[in-house]
């Protein structure tokens, strides 16, 4: 409703400023002609109102913004990109002030009200040669600084022997966290089908003794002052490792290594303790109710594009002392320990892929009978010699719904988490889901009824993680029966749900 | 300016009558050869013109759609589910639609509105009027260049009704979000990608052809006098638009057609060790990198084809209503040179941090700020044209004023970003929104309507309502500003986010955002005068009197043609040129126009 009438008033006004405008005209036509002169003086006006209220607007941003942008940098080379930022924001504000000054002051003070002759004048060499090496100079000082920095930042000559290495990969939508544990070094990645697996998404080579105290976390841990040497990566698509309060980003590129190379200056106390004093941190936050600086914490983000949830790629990064740090690690499981049990004593290649299929996350199917719907799907999906067709259903044995609606009943729940356990480890499958009804009833409520039916499965599969792409749901109404709809015990078993492979 | 028409006479006196020029005969005009299928550059630029205002409702819409999510990311509108359907399901736009929409308004806006519907509109007018001419120097292939662009935007616009919706992989469509068609990493890089990449393609030989029509007409087709020094800054404006164009579309179409290879017949052009759930897949050797390297090789130069083009007609309207010639006309079209240059050897500043070898970074560094130069040279130009003129601020005039308020603005921003070291933190954050929006998005709109506001009446024999033209600039100045100068202090701020509330570090802006997201909404709104005055206009507006009518005091040779507007432009023989086009209040006259012959002791001037 209130949409509805903006909308109108909107209409409204826009009809309104077209008649007043449509008046002015005839009034102008009526005289014979457009009153340009006047009008230009009122315009003349109007720009040095304009300017004004420029000048007004930009100081009140920068009162109210400034603010609120992200606190000072937390890194070495942050606090040096910071420096000039500013200095080239000091020397554009001037040249901006300057310049639309003069374009809207000229404006106002040349316009033909003001009764005066234009002046020809065509070109002056003199003034051309000024505003181009006046700007060439100031333009050749930033490009020094600014390179000067940038080959710093990126001189993989001189950087620290004790660095602190990182390995963050990018996938939708997640970052992988490794860190080389005690020995500081990784183990080898190898990107063949041998080694890459669901289990094993980086590929790491765990023959590679380097490996064996590796390990994953789910947050950045950093060194006040240690210098951290972060070898990005990506699986999919093209991710950015981006951290904002450290003033760093750079791609992660599937296929092609990159890295960045910087030092914090102050851990996440420390900034908070900064942030204490600066008066926004100190107002309360929305959620917590508590300031603001309480609740800071440095984050990492993802800044390219990389799918429907590219917003959602957040870490925590925390920066402590090196003891704390060294705690923290020693806390720290090594992957290796987890998967070896499932390697042990496969080195041949024919064992590895055993291993790997071993690996899959064995099937826990909760209840199943060896006629319900899990063993004959898993048993068709197993069966290299059975095609994918479009005649092979199966029907679902325990899923039950609220009469006369779509709505699931709870006690099929472990039916569901069956199939959804399914579907994750055989992850190229594809289902159609058919709902089907008895003939009670009118035909075309039965059919909106099974199609609702259906649907609500797939909603149920999706909202399990699975991916929506991966299934289809279609009602068919009471066009389909299994068993004669004359008894009752025919029109239960014709009201199912069945689904059909389409695609293995 | 009452003088106009007596001033025209000696034009149209002494030719007898018409046809010496066979392309001159009055032969019948149908309805689909007049309007639809016409060979006028005239009408194809009317043409062009009107499906840029078409897309640039769309285009503009599509933003309203997405600031609304911006600014409400908690809300709902069940209206949006209304029209959007399953898009918007429960009143909330779905993230998979929102960057449906932020890829489709980046392609709509940068391509079909302020490539096609810009240069295509005042190319195809202002070449063959004021260089003398009187069609282009193919009136088929200039036919063939609008259908093509046509057929472009027809497929783009149906893409928004497939079942997967249109490309979401963002306008500059790098691989391997948008090279992997089947393997469920993005809805839109399915059918939506295909169908973005043949309307690219199909645009692109829109653009090629038009270009090289628009080269060789300027090159050949000049009136007997119009030297390449006489020819006003539109035309250099064009010219140069033109020669970039044939020279970067063609890495962009090989660059999409590489990555149609990876996707449909499974090359490895871009995509390396790519692993999907933990799959595999059996790319080998590509790189991603290098199709941003083709993209931007057309990418960047094309934020020039937007702003060239714009930049010629500032500096013709600025010149026309100051009374008094453009300052430093030479500079003028040297420094474009400069930027045509230039803009060829910048691209990589986009790719800063794609992990670039940093040696090419400071060279593009370096390059990039150089394009400072020539384009600070055009800005104290067009202030100095502005300094002891006869200013009328009509509309025109305002817009032009206005675009180098924009372009100003957003130039001195490109200064910061240019520079790689700062451009790591600042990169892909809503300060590259800020920048590119204002100084080629707003810039190039100012300049476009300050173009139709000049030459509408060129167009159509009538003139546009200044009143509600005045209104349309003033709403469009304050609330462009009020849309971007804030987004300057969203220095961190990442862009293309739907929603910020995983992140606390970004939570900062949210009251910012609805401001934002209002004074878009005006914007919007404020550009249906523009479009109710113009189609208005077409019908009702105020007509221009008696057979030739100069409404602006021009010198040039368009307002020397007839008002009715004919097949041929002249109807006898074609105008001769004198003299530059910029003699304004000189010799005691307000103009002369460049066909008036020079008086003995009179200086040549340009």
């Amino acid at each position: 409703m209130v949409a509805f009438l903006s909308f109108v008033v909107v209409v409204l006004l826009m009809v309104v400023l077209v008649l007043v405008a449509r008046a002015s005209e005839i009034t102008s036509e009526l005289k014979d002609k457009f009153d340009y002169f006047n009008q230009s003086r009122l315009n003349g006006y109007l720009l040095m109102v304009f300017l004004i209220l420029m000048f007004v607007g930009s100081a009140y941003s920068f009162k109210e913004l400034m603010p609120v942008m992200l606190p000072k940098a937390a890194s070495i080379h942050g606090i040096q990109t910071d420096f000039l930022f500013n200095i080239t924001m000091l020397i554009i504000g001037i040249v901006f002030v300057l310049t639309q000054v003069a374009l809207f002051y000229f404006a106002y003070r040349y316009n033909e009200s003001q009764g005066h002759e234009a002046y020809f004048y065509t070109h002056n060499n003199t003034l051309e040669v000024i505003w181009t090496v006046i700007p060439s100079l100031v333009l050749t000082g930033l490009i020094a600084m600014g390179m000067f920095e940038w080959f710093r930042i990126f001189n993989s000559e001189a950087r620290a022997a004790d660095k602190m290495v990182i390995e963050v990969t990018g996938k939708q939508f997640n970052w992988i966290l490794r860190y080389p544990g005690k020995d500081n070094n990784f183990g080898n990645r190898v990107f063949d089908v041998d080694h890459i697996s669901p289990t094993n998404e980086l590929g790491i080579d765990w023959e590679d003794k380097n490996s064996h105290d590796d390990f994953m976390a789910d947050k950045i841990v950093l060194v006040k002052n240690k210098p951290v040497l972060m070898k990005l990566g990506a699986l999919d698509v093209l991710h950015s490792f981006y951290l904002p309060h450290f003033r760093v980003k750079m791609d992660c590129v599937p296929g092609i290594p990159t890295e960045f190379y910087f030092t914090p200056t102050m851990t996440t106390v420390e900034m908070q303790q900064y942030l204490s004093t600066q008066p926004w941190w100190q107002t309360n936050h929305p959620e917590t109710g508590e300031p603001r600086w309480k609740s800071f914490k440095y984050e990492l983000a993802c800044a390219e594009l990389c799918g429907k949830s590219h917003y959602g790629m957040q870490k925590e990064v925390l920066v402590v002392e090196q003891a704390e740090y060294d705690e923290w690690q020693s806390k720290q499981v090594a992957m290796y320990e987890t998967v070896k049990s499932t390697l042990a004593e496969k080195p041949g290649k024919v064992e590895v892929l055993e291993a790997s299929l071993a690996a899959k996350p064995s099937l826990e199917l909760k209840g199943a009978t060896e006629v319900g719907i899990e063993s004959q799907l898993v048993a068709f999906i197993n069966d290299d010699q059975r095609a994918v067709d479009k005649t092979t259903w199966f029907s679902f044995d325990r899923l039950t719904f609220e009469t006369g609606k779509a709505v699931i009943k709870a006690e099929s729940k472990e039916q569901l988490d069956n199939m959804v356990s399914i579907l994750k480890t055989y992850s190229n499958v594809e289902l159609k889901v058919g709902g089907y009804t008895d003939n009670v009833g009118d035909a075309k409520a039965n059919l909106k009824l099974s199609n609702e039916r259906a649907k609500a499965v797939v909603a149920a599969l999706v909202a399990e993680g699975i991916d929506a792409k991966r299934l289809v749901a279609e009602g068919y109404g009471q066009d389909h029966p299994v068993a004669d709809n004359k008894t009752d015990e025919g029109k239960a078993k014709s009201k199912r749900i069945d689904i059909c492979v389409t695609k293995k | 300016m009452q003088t106009a028409t007596a001033e025209h006479a000696h034009v149209a006196t002494g030719h007898g009558h018409h046809g010496h020029d066979g392309r001159h005969d009055h032969h019948e005009e149908t309805f689909l050869t007049k309007y639809i299928f016409s060979q006028d550059h005239k009408m194809i630029s009317k043409q062009f013109l009107i499906t840029g205002i078409f897309w640039g409702v769309v285009g503009g819409l599509l933003s309203i759609l997405f600031r609304i999510q911006l600014a409400f990311p908690n809300e709902t509108f069940p209206i949006l589910e209304t029209f959007l359907g399953k898009w918007a399901e429960g009143g909330k736009i779905s993230n998979e639609f929102y960057y449906a929409l932020v890829t489709m308004h980046g392609t709509i806006l940068v391509f079909f509105v302020l490539t096609g519907g810009l240069s295509g509109t005042f190319s195809n007018l202002l070449i063959p009027y004021q260089i003398g001419a009187r069609d282009m120097a193919s009136g088929f292939i200039n036919m063939l260049s609008y259908w093509f662009f046509f057929t472009a935007s027809v497929i783009l616009f149906l893409s928004f009704f497939i079942q997967t919706g249109p490309a979401s992989g963002g306008w500059t469509a790098y691989p391997p979000l948008n090279g992997l068609r089947d393997t469920g990493v993005n809805l839109g890089s399915g059918l939506g990608f295909d169908l973005w990449a043949l309307a690219m393609t199909f645009f692109i030989v829109a653009s090629l052809i038009g270009s090289l029509n628009y080269i060789a007409t300027v090159l050949n087709q000049r009136t007997k006098g119009m030297t390449m020094l006489r020819m006003p800054l539109t035309i250099w404006a064009f010219l140069f638009t033109a020669v970039i164009g044939v020279l970067s579309f063609p890495a962009l179409l090989a660059g999409v057609v590489l990555l149609e290879f990876d996707r449909l017949l499974d090359t490895s052009f871009y995509l390396n060790n790519i692993v999907i759930n933990g799959q595999l897949l059996g790319y080998k050797g590509g790189s991603p990198i290098l199709f941003q390297h083709l993209f931007w090789f057309l990418g960047h130069p094309e934020v020039y084809i937007i702003i060239i083009p714009a930049m010629g007609i500032v500096s013709e309207v600025l010149a026309v209503h100051s009374r008094k010639p453009i300052f430093g006309y030479t500079a003028m079209v040297l420094s474009i040179l400069a930027i045509l240059v230039l803009s060829f050897i910048v691209w990589a500043h986009h790719m800063f941090v794609t992990g670039l070898n940093p040696n090419l970074g400071a060279v593009f560094t370096l390059f990039t700020l150089l394009i400072a130069i020539p384009s600070a040279i055009k800005v104290f130009n067009w202030i100095g044209t502005l300094w002891k003129g006869k200013i009328r601020l009509s509309t025109p005039a305002l817009f032009a004023i206005g675009f180098v308020s924009m372009f100003i603005t957003g130039g001195l921003t490109g200064i910061a970003l240019g520079n790689s070291a700062i451009d790591i933190q600042l990169h892909d954050t809503y300060f590259v929104v800020a920048h590119f929006h204002v100084v080629m998005g707003v810039s190039a709109f100012f300049g476009m309507f300050a173009g139709v506001y000049h030459w509408f009446p060129r167009l159509y024999g009538r003139m546009m309502n200044e009143t509600l033209g005045q209104i349309h600039f003033y709403a469009t100045l304050i609330g462009a500003y009020c849309i971007f100068f804030p987004m300057h202090f969203m220095t961190g701020l990442p862009r293309r986010y739907y929603t910020y509330a995983n992140f606390d570090t970004f939570n900062n802006f949210n009251h910012l955002a609805v401001f934002i997201t209002v004074a878009a909404i005006i914007v919007f709104l404020a550009q249906f005068l523009f479009i109710v005055n113009f189609f208005y206009s077409i019908f009702k507006g105020r007509k221009l009197e008696g057979e030739y009518n100069n409404p602006w005091g021009g010198t040039t040779l368009e307002w020397t043609a007839p008002v009715e507007r004919l097949h041929g432009n002249w109807p006898g023989d074609l105008p001769v040129v004198h003299r530059w086009p910029y003699d304004y209040s000189v010799n005691g006259r307000e103009y002369i126009p460049q066909t008036e012959p020079m008086k003995p002791g009179e200086v040549a001037h340009g």
